[in-house]
């Protein structure tokens, strides 16, 4: 326990540093702020995903229910983080440049994930039966995870409306002050750990879903 | 174990027999006909002639092609598994036999569909004559990485409870890639700029699905 | 400067009700696990 509540303080300080101490990014005026959480939302979101085809690739080897629970888990929390990403880009984008979508590369990168979430987590609720469930779902993200390098191809390449991403452009500009880039990465760091903590209590919940199921069936099957 | 069929052999008759067993009918292929015209027939009565705009209607032909596909090619394995056929086809074919027979199907199928639609969409929308060789490369890849991912996600829907919608909803994330590469692709040929690279990629999308799905359809039917 | 007090007083505070959301469910699923 006392590792999460050091997570509840580093989180709570650095926003506090990031909000009050780091400076502004002369481009992007009040709205640095957003990038302390917007960001960070985005690299949860990848790394949820890569941890979910991880672990579809690792079922689809080996079989392990284990591993479909992580695949789920992470699917789920990935859509959380996508959805928070892709708000808070959106809101950022408004105050930026006036308009809430583009479809510049990274909104399209973005959405593309949304979609990626939540056709995964669609096809999972619609298959009965744990086994085929965890197979099928396998499938599908192997074959995303196939896709996904090709989106990386076309999105650069995409027709530009009004302007280029400040974030693709500016980002080397952003990393320069030491002030605003230490408060950055702090709640990377932070983020990842609060994404640990969220996956290992839902793989857990599902387990103990799993094992409550299981004894509730005991005494129907010694019954028979 | 009864010996199965070689595998080109058994991929040959799947295919015959989804030819046949659509012709019996025609059900299907009728279906996705009128589906086809009629998406083209709203899109033509609302927009009306758009000879200038090369960039609505390369993506208004894609997504006409786009929405006939997801309306017809989801059954070709729910049909089978309604019909409690698909143990039966196991015995004789692998999985991947099953499933590159299938594929071929819903490529002769969709092209069928294309014949029709896209001269009727090049005459109604009153399109510029398009470079026949970068078009028909673009229609062709296109239309098979459709038919590729279309087949590999329909084998997957078979067996869950959704349908129609979730069809769409599953295929889409994969077509996106797809679907930007192919509206690129046929607005350079409008333009008269080259879509060698767009073209580069489809194939490259194309034969990667089809190999991921070469791995995987094994895995699809396992009970 | 009162802005960005108030943004950084209703981050901690979403931060706060969040960690405890989760802190209560570590608790609960900790103990059930014991079962």
């Amino acid at each position: 326990m006392i590792a999460r509540w050091l997570l509840f303080l580093w989180i709570a300080a650095w926003t506090v540093i990031a909000l009050l101490w780091a400076p502004l990014v002369p481009l992007l005026g009040a709205t640095t702020r957003v990038l302390y959480f917007h960001i960070p939302s985005a690299w949860i979101t990848v790394l949820a995903l890569a941890w979910s085809m991880g672990h579809s690739l690792a079922y689809l080897r080996r079989r392990r229910i284990e591993h479909d629970d992580h695949a789920a888990a992470a699917a789920e929390l990935g859509l959380v983080f996508c959805i928070a990403a892709t708000i808070t880009g959106s809101l950022w984008a408004k105050a930026m440049w006036g308009s809430y979508w583009n479809w510049d590369p990274r909104e399209t990168s973005i959405f593309y994930l949304l979609l990626i979430y939540g056709a995964y987590l669609a096809l999972r609720g619609s298959i009965d039966g744990e086994e085929r469930r965890a197979r099928l779902s396998a499938i599908y993200s192997a074959v995303a995870f196939v896709t996904v390098p090709f989106l990386m191809f076309i999105v650069p390449r995409l027709y530009f409306t009004l302007h280029p991403d400040p974030l693709i452009n500016t980002h080397g500009k952003i990393e320069m002050d030491p002030r605003i880039r230490i408060c950055f990465y702090a709640m990377l760091i932070g983020f990842t750990g609060l994404f640990a903590w969220m996956q290992s209590l839902r793989v857990r919940v599902t387990r103990l879903a799993r094992r409550f199921e299981a004894a509730a069936a005991e005494p129907a099957r010694r019954a028979v | 174990m009864p010996t199965r069929e070689s595998s080109s052999a058994a991929v040959w008759a799947i295919l015959r027999k989804e030819c046949r067993s659509e012709w019996r009918t025609r059900y299907g292929l009728n279906a996705a006909l009128l589906f086809a015209v009629t998406t083209l027939a709203a899109v033509s009565f609302a927009i009306g002639r758009l000879g200038d705009r090369s960039d609505v209607l390369a993506a208004l032909l894609w997504m006409v092609i786009l929405f006939a596909a997801l309306a017809s090619l989801s059954h070709a394995f729910v049909r089978e598994v309604e019909g409690h056929t698909l143990t039966m086809l196991r015995l004789i074919a692998s999985p991947t036999s099953i499933a590159l027979g299938k594929l071929l199907f819903n490529l002769l199928f969709l092209g069928l569909i294309e014949v029709v639609t896209v001269p009727l969409f090049l005459v109604l929308m009153a399109a510029p004559a398009p470079r026949w060789a970068p078009f028909l490369a673009t229609l062709a890849v296109g239309s098979t990485a459709l038919a590729v991912t279309s087949t590999l996600v329909g084998a997957l829907i078979a067996q869950s409870r959704g349908r129609g919608a979730l069809f769409a909803g599953v295929s889409f994330p994969l077509l996106m890639p797809l679907l930007l590469a192919a509206v690129r692709a046929t607005r350079a040929q409008w333009l008269g700029v080259s879509a060698a690279a767009e073209l580069r990629l489809l194939a490259a999308y194309a034969l990667a699905l089809l190999a991921a799905g070469l791995l995987l359809y094994d895995h699809l039917w396992e009970d | 400067m009162n802005a960005n007090f108030v943004v950084a007083g209703v981050a901690l505070l979403v931060w706060g009700m969040v960690f405890f959301y989760l802190a209560r469910l570590e608790r609960r699923v900790r103990e059930l696990e014991k079962r």
